[in-house]
């Protein structure tokens, strides 16, 4: 019994933990951004366009520890049901990536479609990823 | 001990099972088409045998419009069957191994991005990420079922 009160307390402590966590990943998120941005040319530098190799490492590392961060503090404060949705989310964005890139790079070799953009991929499937999740989280 | 005495045999697959192996089988030769269609093209194109991998070279829009009608039919087609006749070892195996694939493309794609435009690595390739994710997903599949 005292076994399964620790449980339930460590739970809500690390549910507490990764909801204190999203802002700080927005925020990261949103420094990243506007680096981006600043770092460029001109606003649409975003999408390409050379950029500091310093400024490049640091974004790396922010972005590759934030991910860290959430996914070690996620796995603890899901439940199962929202870990399933999480994965379900993911394993649909994996299959169109698998669809999508193929029919694509296909499309393009035949010189019907330009080149398959990167940008264009992970982005609309990084959405449509967080899309699902909230659809199997809350329907 | 009539039993005993008797041949071991493999044991016989259901029909289920039977299906289940006949759609990998069927997606399998599918691939194999695709595949030699597009490593024949490249291999027409240069006498450099890694060409017939790695070529991208221009191909010729009938064969592209083909390969694609084939590639965007047989995927869906496939993966119907596949969840049809899949148990449920294997449908767990499926949800792990396409999120570790998932994971490879959104860590890989926006790092090599950054990388790439600070001049640190070439530009980002992403039917290298493609292969990469495809790979670890088909590993973490074939883990997680048989392990």
């Amino acid at each position: 019994m005292a076994v399964e009160n620790t449980k339930t307390t460590d739970h809500k402590s690390t549910r507490k933990l990764w909801r204190d966590f999203q802002r700080p990943i927005l925020i990261a998120g949103a420094v990243c951004a506007i680096g981006l941005v600043l770092a460029g040319d001109y606003p649409l530098s975003f999408l390409a366009g050379p950029i500091a190799p310093a400024l490049a490492i640091g974004l790396c590392i922010t972005l590759l520890s934030t991910l860290a961060l959430t996914g070690r503090f996620m796995a603890g404060a899901y439940d199962e049901h929202e870990l399933y949705g999480f994965m379900y989310g993911q394993a649909i964005a994996s299959g169109i990536v698998m669809y999508v890139y193929m029919f694509w790079y296909l499309l393009w070799r035949g010189a019907f479609l330009p080149e398959p953009s990167h940008l264009a991929m992970f982005l609309s499937l990084f959405g449509l990823s967080g899309l699902i999740y909230l659809f199997k989280k809350y329907t | 001990m009539v039993e005993d005495d008797a041949p071991r045999r493999a044991p016989k697959m259901s029909p289920r099972e039977r299906k289940y192996w006949g759609t990998l089988a069927a997606c399998a030769v599918l691939g194999g088409i695709i595949g030699f269609a597009m490593a024949f093209t490249g291999m027409l194109d240069s006498k450099d045998p890694t060409a017939m991998l790695y070529s991208n070279a221009a191909l010729p829009r009938n064969l592209a419009l083909v390969i694609a009608a084939l590639w965007g039919l047989g995927l869906p087609i496939g993966c119907l069957f596949y969840h049809h006749y899949a148990d449920e070892q294997d449908q767990h195996a499926y949800l792990w191994a396409c999120t570790m694939g998932w994971y490879i493309f959104v860590v890989l794609t926006p790092t090599w991005w950054l990388l790439g435009r600070g001049g640190l690595t070439p530009p980002v390739d992403i039917g290298v990420i493609f292969l990469v994710s495809m790979v670890v997903n088909a590993l973490v599949w074939l883990w997680k079922r048989y392990v």
